[in-house]
């Protein structure tokens, strides 16, 4: 009967349309370029009588006089044209950047940029790129996202935090999805290798002990933290979208509160063989150098020092320059995509090999993949999407050696009148004990990562009909990281004797189905696109460490060589995470919009009581543009829309892997009369519940005059509860300590984003696109007793009700008496004193001072990118204000009162001299290096403390594509595009050290702000060409 | 249509290769369930309980969330008594004041505390663990429930003893002991618990042995290692102790009367356990007498020890906390007064050492205050001494007591007092007699000093002077003042609902 009232109509409708004057036009459609476009959407409007354009661009269609014609394609700017007799029409569609960007993903589904209501970036990475990895190209392109390399070491981790932190002992970097995979992301704990005997001394936290050496602080034991996206070519990227409030991140619930970053790779595109080639090559240094004393000036700083023991070695040794150079690297990448009727692919390889600016390091990538889709039947398309990747870095001990560079006395020479290296601290009273040659350590240890790594899915999609979409996905992130270190033997040394060896083997594997059923229907004036589905995801963590010491011969490098061998670890963890969720959006009349999300997640991490959460969400939003009181008052509106969302999110893992129960340990070592007994290293904790976080977001989307402006503007309110924190437990318990959810804290902060076409005409166009985010956090409420002063994730930050998360907290240094040349500090009561509050243990922490954080509160970035015909001229501006940071370098290079006696900042040189000699740095002796303590050189002072703002010119790229035309004429290239890129060209700051974007903490959000001797960033020069077929 | 269908059946069989565990059990990490479900892990979880209670004794290796005190509970209970005298300026000075101050609540006060509540939550996870997971048989997993409640119960008697409101004194009513009888499992403000009366910590020590009787191992002890767990005779006598610390001040007639019961019951065990009157067997075979720690017999204990801490073995020692400091004598010294108690020939106390005689007393490290005297019953500045805890001679001593309080003079009690008196003379001094005593309470202080001069420095003088309500060093210190305050870090945490001792309010 269906059928019968169909073919009824349609008759109808044909009769109706015959009844009129018709007639066929014919006509094809063209880009700028005159290339033919197949597949344009021709359609008569406000009918359904539609066509497509073929191969060559070309159709044909029934109209009457006076119809318009419109031509739509994905990525250019619907043109309309009004049939007027004409039989031949000729169609050229304008690229629309704007449009281009539409399309975007939000998970498990994509939807229109027009559609959305939550809070959501996109970035497209640009032909520029400067980083090895994915979150490094974020800096400065999306509001919201704050991203700070953590050093110049090649591979190291970034931070990045989305919207501000979220969790004080958890991690606070987001959630990465490929292709719909959550990998295994980035996060301190799970990505650190350790460099063993890499010993940088975690500095002189209180007061440095003078008596011995430098003590090492194993809380703040170097370690190596990897960024596991560098095993992602960014070259394989479409675009990047971050989801930032609860309704874009409710879809990812129990992972969302710290934001989401979904990745989605090339795709291949239908009937068009694309063959893409780029190579480059780059020119790195430091960024800036180390303004370190020569061996006479080291010589007369600690002959004064220690007046009895002459310092009289005359070497002189710059051995940062023994240890840099510049580093050269290579990269090739190629991909081919393309596609049939029915299938589709996208198949990439690329190759880097970078140099470290520290000798004898380097870093090697390889990565593959393959896209593909097929169309098995009229509804059905299944595919895959596979990487495989493989990243040897053999410069995971960089930092250790640069640091070592840094403190190595300049007297003494790299090698010795024996040809060798010469180790120890020859003729000078004093020197490491460690004897430690950097030169030697970076020629003779071996200290590499290799990164092996699989991340794909397959997946089988059904389309019923036209709104229902059926798909089921099973995807895999096998992730496998063998770290080794091999040392070299230091003859003078007991720590490093008869060479040693540690390696570790972690296997991370992971797999999750995901199963979901997308609706999208139109009717009359509703609109409603949902998505319903299930996910359940296994990870499964193998480890083993083992270590060997005493090999035969210095040329055996397996650990399995060594004389001694010991397991360190070894075992499974593992941990599952089922959810259920859901999402309904509606429209009415395409102006009003409203959203709702739910999701719930179930995780093994917890209590069964506790194990499961649900994170809804609902969003409201209203297409202004759309009313008429906008369109016909305000003619340069050309889209308006306001949005507002509010839900709730979570961050599963910040309690580890089995936090609520309680766990044993065998005790080794001791027996109660011949039996082995347990104890144990963490009671149980049943209540251990979830930390959840709450956002509120309202946020403006506008096109304005012409499309030339498109302006995103949001506003939010995180608030995280439950927050996990260790408090005090009656100590009738039996503990006194645990974690708890017992924190609140909030985020506020305004994002905006601009994105203006400044000038838009056929040879010369100019696109400026700023970003700006300010964010500040507070604790809203911690602990029993209101503050922490403490040694939380290892870096001394100090937290109080009331106050931003993670405050340096430190004593104040007034500085130098001009009269005694003695530091003065000044106490809580107000006054001065030449007696160091540090000196006092019962009273230094009451004397400390709330001197601020280490987060920026507003930062951003500007774009430029300035093409006139062939020519382009791109540049990033990257800025960052109201950060503080510890500038322990300098509180390391101005440490002379240690029995080390290593090579000191050549401020020290400024050290008070004689009665009125105003000057920054004391007398060398002083009334603050007493007894067995230095307090003049802490890191807890506000001596070292620094404001760490800055502009920096992080890109500036110069282009030239050759004209199209030309191209044509060789019949090969479809595009080609030489360049030169330069990177970290040039920065603005007050900042006295080299470099004010890195962290000694890597990824972690929490302890940033500290630069302890850590490698500076590079500036970089690459040129490159990139060649289309 | 067919090719719907078929596209269907393969998603809808993709779809479903979903399973869902979500109780992951970990590999090579031990979780209540692991740990409880065979007898080895439960058994060994069950001797970290046995080391806790060392460490809340006396001191023991610290660990992750395991707490190690440095014998706080041991010396306090000989400190500010006559048998030990203090540093002016050592921190446990105000042991002897009871005027404490912010530090001592936060160092030994709150130390004791903690460390036997966490020592009682070890016991209360085997309690409740294997009975939840258990898996290998109802005797072994009744006799592993059962030492833990006697472990328990021994912890609970110190807590109650150290904290405890009038406990000692006499009052019932007092405020006694926070009872926590299972484990510990996350904390919420709002489920802070108050203190229970001593009646009722009491009444909980003495269900705990009760219950644990009829389970408790009770073989014949004839090696070591029998000692150094809970077994139905040390039960009888910690019995006996309950008793008689509840009935002493007093003089509750039920009480004494079960004290000097169950003291009897021990001391007619046929388990091993038997009393020698043979001076080296005290001297040397209860205390080694060499700083290296070793045992002088082979068999590395004297028959009458009914528990003791093996601090002292063969094989992977671990310190008990006490040693050094007994050793070097850095806090405190052994009262030269309390050494001239000692009557001359008896090897408790001290003889020149020119003389060549073996005696418990002795000057310990030359390095720090060579004049000054030290106990061999912690002999070295390891601390690998083996700790006492149970022993013939207290049974002797509180049965000896009991019957002077229940029948006046009689020739048992003095029978048991003349065995410990002369125990450590190589010559034997003469015997009491019923002639020597004027009245019963002549003979009972007779018993009450014997008994300090025979346990001084294993964790009793300062409980036996309280509840025989006799002076301790400072004659000022009124019974309120006798024990420790509560942590003010408990008082103040729970907002009051934790009240402090009255001494101390």
């Amino acid at each position: 009967m269906k059928k019968i009232i169909i073919l009824f109509s349609l008759l109808l409708v044909s009769a109706m349309l015959f009844a009129q004057d018709k007639f066929t036009v014919t006509g094809n459609v063209r880009d700028a370029q005159g290339e033919a476009i197949p597949g344009v959407y021709v359609r008569i409007k406000s009918t359904n009588v539609v066509t497509e354009t073929n191969l060559k661009g070309e159709f044909s269609i029934d109209v009457r006089n006076g119809n318009t014609l419109q031509f739509t394609y994905i990525g250019y700017t619907t043109q309309e044209y009004i049939v007027n007799n004409a039989d031949k029409i000729s169609i050229t569609l304008l690229e629309d950047k704007l449009v281009l960007a539409e399309l975007i993903f939000t998970g498990y589904s994509t939807q229109e940029r027009r559609d959305i209501t939550g809070s959501v970036a996109t970035v497209r990475p640009v032909t520029m790129q400067s980083g090895l990895s994915v979150d490094r190209l974020l800096a400065g392109q999306a509001a919201g996202v704050f991203v700070s390399a953590s050093s110049g070491a090649l591979g190291a981790a970034n931070v990045l935090t989305i919207r501000g932190i979220s969790s004080i002992m958890g991690d606070n970097n987001p959630l990465y999805v490929i292709d719909g995979v959550p990998i295994y992301g980035t996060n301190r704990s799970e990505n650190s290798a350790s460099t063993s005997g890499g010993s940088i001394p975690a500095y002189s936290f209180g007061g440095t002990n003078v008596s011995g050496t430098i003590t090492n602080n194993p809380d703040l034991a170097y370690s190596f933290e990897k960024n596991p996206l560098s095993t992602l070519n960014p070259e394989d990227i479409e675009s990047i979208e971050i989801l930032k409030d609860a309704f874009a991140t409710a879809i990812y619930g129990s992972r969302g509160s710290a934001g989401v970053i979904l990745i989605t790779t090339k795709k291949g595109s239908r009937d068009r063989t694309k063959i893409d080639v780029t190579y480059n090559t780059s020119f790195e240094n430091p960024v800036d150098k180390l303004n370190l004393l020569n061996g006479e000036q080291y010589n007369l700083i600690y002959s004064m020092y220690y007046p009895g023991s002459p310092f009289i070695s005359e070497y002189n040794t710059d051995w940062i320059d023994e240890v840099t150079r510049q580093a050269i690297s290579h990269s090739v990448s190629a991909s081919v995509s393309g596609g049939t009727e029915k299938t589709n692919y996208f198949v990439s390889a690329s190759m880097s090999n970078n140099q470290s600016y520290i000798i004898n390091n380097d870093m090697q990538r390889f990565s593959a993949r393959i896209n593909l889709d097929s169309k098995i039947n009229k509804i059905t398309t299944i595919g895959s999407n596979i990487s495989l990747s493989q990243v040897d870095n053999n410069a995971i001990a960089a930092p250790t050696i640069y640091s070592l560079a840094a403190r190595k006395a300049p007297n003494l020479p790299v090698y010795g009148d024996d040809g060798k290296y010469f180790y120890g601290q020859g003729t000078n009273p004093y020197g490491y004990t460690e004897a430690y040659n950097p030169v030697a350590t970076a020629m003779l240890n071996k200290e590499r990562s290799l990164d092996n790594r699989v991340t794909g899915s397959i997946f089988l999609e059904v389309r019923p009909t036209n709104w229902l979409t059926l798909r089921s996905e099973v995807g895999t992130d096998m992730y496998n990281v063998k770290t080794a270190v091999r040392k070299a033997d230091v003859p003078l040394s007991d720590v490093v004797s008869k060479n040693q060896a540690q390696e570790s083997v972690r296997m991370n594997t992971k797999f999750v189905v995901n199963n979901t059923i997308n609706v999208a229907k139109e009717f009359n004036n509703h609109f409603i696109q949902g998505i319903i589905g299930q996910s359940y995801e296994t990870s499964t963590l193998y480890a083993n460490s083992i270590s060997g010491r005493n090999f035969f011969s210095p040329y055996l490098v397996g650990v399995g060589a060594a004389q001694t061998r010991t397991v360190s670890g070894g075992g499974e963890s593992k941990w599952a995470l089922f959810s259920a969720f859901a999402r309904m959006n509606y429209q009415y009349m395409r102006k009003y919009m409203a959203g709702l999300t739910y999701r719930i997640d179930g995780s093994s991490r917890y209590n069964r009581e506790n194990r499961y959460l649900g994170t809804p969400s609902v969003s409201l939003g209203w297409r202004l543009g759309e009313e008429s009181f906008i369109k016909d008052n305000f003619s340069w509106v050309n889209d308006l829309k306001l949005r507002g969302s509010l839900g709730w999110s979570s961050k599963d893992a910040n309690s580890g892997y089995y936090g609520a129960q309680a766990i044993y340990g065998l005790v080794t070592g001791a027996s109660y009369y011949g039996n082995s007994y347990l104890s144990m290293s963490q009671p149980g904790n049943t209540d251990l519940d979830w930390e959840k976080t709450v956002t509120y977001d309202i946020g403006l989307d506008a096109t304005l005059f012409n499309r030339r402006i498109d302006l995103t503007l949001d506003y939010y309110f995180k608030k995280t509860t439950d927050m996990l924190f260790p408090s005090d437990l009656p100590a009738y318990t039996g503990y006194t300590k645990q974690d708890q959810n017992i924190g609140d804290m909030s985020n506020q902060g305004v994002e905006v984003r601009i994105n203006s076409f400044n000038i838009s005409t056929d040879d010369f166009q100019w696109l400026t696109t700023l970003t700006m985010s300010r964010n500040s956090n507070k604790i809203l409420k911690l602990n029993f007793e209101g503050n922490q002063i403490d040694q939380l994730n290892s870096s001394f930050k100090y937290y109080a009700v009331g106050y931003p998360a993670g405050q340096f907290y430190l004593h104040k240094w007034v500085g130098v008496d001009p009269e005694t040349g003695d530091p003065l500090w000044e106490y809580k009561d107000g006054t001065v004193s030449k007696v160091a509050p540090a000196a006092d243990n019962a009273t230094s922490n009451q004397n400390k001072f709330i001197m601020g954080v280490s987060n920026p509160d507003f930062y951003g970035g500007l774009f430029n990118s300035i093409i006139y015909k062939g020519i382009e001229l791109n540049f990033l501006f990257t800025f960052s204000s109201g950060g503080k940071m510890i500038n322990n370098t300098k509180a390391q290079l101005m440490t002379y009162s240690t029995k080390d006696a290593n090579n000191l900042d050549a401020d020290i040189l400024k050290f008070w001299q004689i009665y009125g000699h105003n000057t920054g740095v004391p007398s060398l002796k002083n009334a603050s290096i007493t007894g067995n303590y230095d307090y003049t050189a802490s890191s807890t002072i506000t001596r070292f403390l620094e404001d760490n703002s800055f502009i920096r010119l992080k890109n500036i790229e110069l282009a030239y594509s050759l004209p199209s035309k030309l191209l044509a004429k060789t019949r090969t290239f479809n595009q080609v595009r030489i360049y030169a890129l330069a990177t970290n060209l040039f920065t603005l700051t007050r900042y006295s050290g080299l470099d004010p974007e890195v962290s000694a903490f890597g990824s972690s959000a929490t302890s940033a702000g500290y630069d302890n001797l850590t490698m500076p960033q590079t500036r970089a020069y690459q040129f490159g060409v990139r060649l289309g077929f | 249509m067919k090719n719907i269908l078929k596209s269907l059946i393969i998603f809808i069989t993709a779809a479903s290769l979903v399973s869902c565990e979500l109780d992951l059990a970990p590999e090579n990490v031990m979780v209540d369930e692991i740990t409880y479900k065979d007898s080895k892990t439960a058994e060994a979880a069950l001797i970290g309980a046995y080391t806790r209670l060392n460490s809340a004794f006396s001191g023991a290796p610290t660990g992750v969330n395991n707490y190690a005190n440095s014998g706080y509970f041991l010396i306090y209970s000989d400190m500010g008594t006559p048998t030990l005298m203090t540093r002016e300026n050592s921190s446990l000075i105000n042991m002897e004041t009871s005027n404490y101050n912010t530090s001592d609540h936060e160092s030994y006060i709150l130390s004791i505390w903690k460390t036997l509540y966490n020592a009682i939550d070890y016991a209360n996870n085997i309690i409740v663990n294997v009975n939840k997971y258990g898996d290998y048989g109802d005797s072994l997993m009744n006799q592993h429930i059962a030492e833990a409640k006697f472990i328990r119960a021994y912890e609970y008697l110190m807590l109650l003893q150290a904290y405890g409101d009038g406990a000692l004194t006499g009052d019932m009513n007092g405020l006694g002991v926070i009872l926590r009888l299972t484990p510990y499992d996350g904390y919420k403000p709002e489920e802070i618990q108050a203190r229970s009366t001593v009646s009722d910590s009491y009444q909980q020590i003495i269900t705990d042995l009760q219950e644990a009787l009829p389970y408790l191992p009770n073989q014949n002890a004839t090696n070591m290692a029998v000692r150094t767990r809970a077994s139905r005779t040390a039960a009888f006598a910690l019995l006996s102790r309950v008793h008689l610390y509840r009935g002493s001040y007093s003089n509750n007639t039920a009480d004494i009367q079960l004290a000097a019961d169950y003291a009897d019951s021990v001391l007619k065990n046929n388990r091993n356990y038997f009393f020698s009157t043979s001076y080296t067997h005290h001297t040397s075979w209860l205390f080694p007498l060499n700083t290296s720690g070793a045992e002088t017999n082979s068999a590395n204990y004297s028959d009458e020890v009914i528990l003791l801490a093996p601090h002292y073995t063969s094989t992977n020692n671990y310190a008990n906390g006490v040693g050094g400091s007994f050793f070097n004598k850095t806090s405190f010294s052994v009262d030269n007064n309390f050494v001239s108690m000692y009557a001359s020939g008896d090897r408790r106390g001290y003889f020149d050492p020119s003389t060549g005689t073996a005696c418990l007393i002795w000057k310990g490290s030359d390095n720090y205050y060579p004049t000054e005297l030290t106990s061999f019953k912690y002999n070295n500045a390891n601390g690998y001494n083996n700790v006492l805890l149970i022993r013939l001679s207290e049974m002797k001593l509180t049965r000896a007591e009991a019957l002077a309080r229940l029948q006046g003079i009689n020739d048992e009690s003095i029978t048991h007092l003349n065995d410990i008196m002369r125990k450590a003379f190589q010559t034997k001094p003469a015997a009491y007699t019923q002639a020597s005593f004027a009245s019963a309470q002549q003979l009972i202080d007779q018993i009450l000093a014997e008994r300090m001069k025979e346990l001084a420095f294993e964790g009793h003088t300062r409980w036996d002077l309280i509840r025989t309500g006799r002076n301790l060093r400072n004659p000022a210190l009124n019974n309120d003042k006798k024990i420790l305050p509560i942590p003010n870090y408990d008082v103040n945490i729970s907002y009051g609902s934790i009240i402090q001792n009255k001494g101390y309010r």
